[in-house]
């Protein structure tokens, strides 16, 4: 049962799962801003068609649902998305193709299988180069990617790493990011479906950072590096052509973000003054690289220029992560807290440690009730009752334990740091990268 | 002109289960009907409605209901799976 708008991610989803022919009731969209009267009118609307897919021959209903197609209400963009089938087990590892740029960029653009944006064409030869002497096996399979399942192999890996620009020394971060995409904690099946703005952060730590040179400086999320760059897009390529992240169809995000084009960057110890990254934090040593991913938003930033001590500063961070409108809000989970390393010097010349940064949030950050309707407060009495004040008469915290803040120094010069909400029900995930 | 490229999609199984047979209203005995809600907005409110016609309309039917948080993935008690005959399930918005 769903609206109209989801009946394609529920068509792909019963695909997904091996059951094709599941049948689906239909109702109009959208649902959720309807009053109670007309919520039971809808019910009795589609009431005999529940029971039709109750009661009627299961092998008639299965070939009916299977032939379904989803309502095209918008302009399908991708316009050879449904020619052939190129995720199908028998589907060849090799096609032939236009011999120009731009031809292939059209091919691949109509399959739906671009960001959008020119990709490199994945030959042959620069698939082979992009493996390398890496001595992986091509047929390794490091994960299923979700929503779909696909099987995320090293060569389907490196072929979406060449498509996104990366170069063969980024691909051991690659595979450990596609590994890292299969934990259970990530939850990548809600992050890639969801009308959720979320994205996949890819935060890179240990000495590969200067390897393979990550920016973790100026502009440490903004363009102007190769690694950050073309690896965060590598992994948003897996996501949609071995994951079938695709816009519209089942990557269902309302708003989107930039940062779904490409989002990872680095921390390193330079930045650090308390000595410890994210991924030493996180149980990892210094001298392991490693890649931690993250369902996060796009970035906001935190402007403060005259904060002189910890506290001031901190006060501002508090106030800066407590948006009503963040799923964090009402759904908790982490939220990254990235500190230029001006603020960070501050905060640790005045004595705090990593956990009193943790500990003054939890203390001082909350949204205003003020801003708290009382629909937010229902949901949030649901999922979150402990982060209500007075019932949200006080407001409400935006944290509660110290994993709900995940602390990284990183960003050049300059009284900035940024603050990323996260999808909520989602946990970072961490992947040693081999070598 | 052409030239060879590499197919970037990963591979997904294809496989086509049956559907389970389905058990008539009039076979005799309760039928259990399973009604489970995602709890995005008005999903519950959708699920009420839908307990009170199949109660109104089927002497014979006993609703379970089952609930999960939006965008977690689904856990089904071992009772639910066990008892429901037919399961309607709500998903997306």
């Amino acid at each position: 049962m769903c609206s109209d708008e989801f009946y394609a991610l529920g068509k792909a989803e019963t695909e997904c799962l091996g059951m094709p022919g599941l049948p689906i009731a239909v109702v109009p969209h959208p649902v959720a801003k309807l009053l109670p009267d007309e919520v039971a009118e809808l019910v009795r609307n589609v009431f005999d068609e529940v029971i039709r897919l109750w009661q009627d021959d299961a092998e008639n209903l299965r070939a009916e649902f299977k032939e379904k197609a989803p309502p095209t209400k918008s302009r399908l963009r991708y316009r050879s998305m449904f020619e052939g089938n190129f995720s199908a087990p028998d589907a060849p590892e090799r096609m032939n193709g236009p011999d120009d740029l731009e031809g292939v960029n059209r091919l691949f653009y109509s399959r739906g299988w671009t960001d959008g944006l020119p990709i490199i064409p994945p030959t042959p030869e620069r698939y082979e180069k992009m493996l390398g002497d890496s001595g992986l096996d091509p047929y390794e399979l490091l994960a299923r990617i979700e929503p779909r399942q696909g099987e995320a192999t090293v060569a389907k890996v490196a072929i979406n790493g060449v498509m996104a620009g990366c170069q063969p020394e980024h691909l051991p971060v690659l595979v450990a990011a596609a590994k890292a995409l299969g934990q259970a904690d990530l939850n990548l099946k809600a992050l890639n479906t969801t009308t959720h703005p979320c994205t996949v952060l890819a935060l890179i730590s240990g000495p590969i950072t200067e390897a393979v040179d990550v920016n973790s400086t100026y502009n440490v999320m903004g363009q102007g590096s190769l690694a950050n760059g073309a690896i965060g897009r590598g992994i948003r390529s897996i996501l949609l052509n071995i994951g079938g992240g695709t816009p519209g169809i089942l990557d269902r995000s309302t708003m989107g973000t930039p940062a779904k084009y490409s989002f990872c960057f680095g921390e390193t110890l330079a930045e650090n003054p308390w000595g410890e990254t994210l991924a030493m934090e996180r149980g990892f040593g210094a001298e392991q690289s490693t890649v931690t991913l993250c369902g996060v938003e796009g970035p906001h930033n935190i402007n403060d220029h005259y904060g002189k001590t910890a506290e001031e500063i901190l006060q501002t961070v508090a106030g800066t992560m407590c948006t009503p409108g963040s799923n964090n809000s009402y759904l908790g989970g982490e939220i990254m807290l990235v500190l230029g390393p001006e603020h960070a010097e501050i905060i640790h010349n005045d004595g705090f440690s990593k956990a009193d940064i943790k500990n003054y949030l939890i203390e001082n950050a909350y949204i205003p009730a003020n801003v708290l309707s009382e629909p937010q407060r229902v949901i949030m009495r649901q999922y979150v009752p402990e982060r209500l004040l007075a019932d949200g008469n006080e407001g409400a915290k935006i944290a509660t334990s110290h994993d709900d803040i995940q602390l990284v120094v990183a960003g050049g010069a300059g009284r900035h740091s940024a603050v990323i909400p996260s999808f909520g029900n989602t946990r970072a995930v961490t992947e040693v990268i081999a070598g | 002109m052409v030239r060879e490229l590499m197919n970037p999609c990963g591979t997904v199984a294809n496989e086509d289960a049956p559907l389970a047979p389905r058990r008539q209203i009039d076979s005799g005995g309760p039928i259990v009907v399973g009604l489970f809600s995602n709890q995005k907005a008005n999903a519950d409110l959708f699920m009420d409605n839908m307990e009170s016609l199949l109660t109104e309309r089927f002497e014979n039917v006993e609703i379970m209901r089952g609930f999960k948080a939006a965008s977690v993935p689904a856990e089904f008690s071992a009772e639910f799976l066990d008892r429901c005959d037919v399961v309607v399930a709500g998903f997306g918005d």
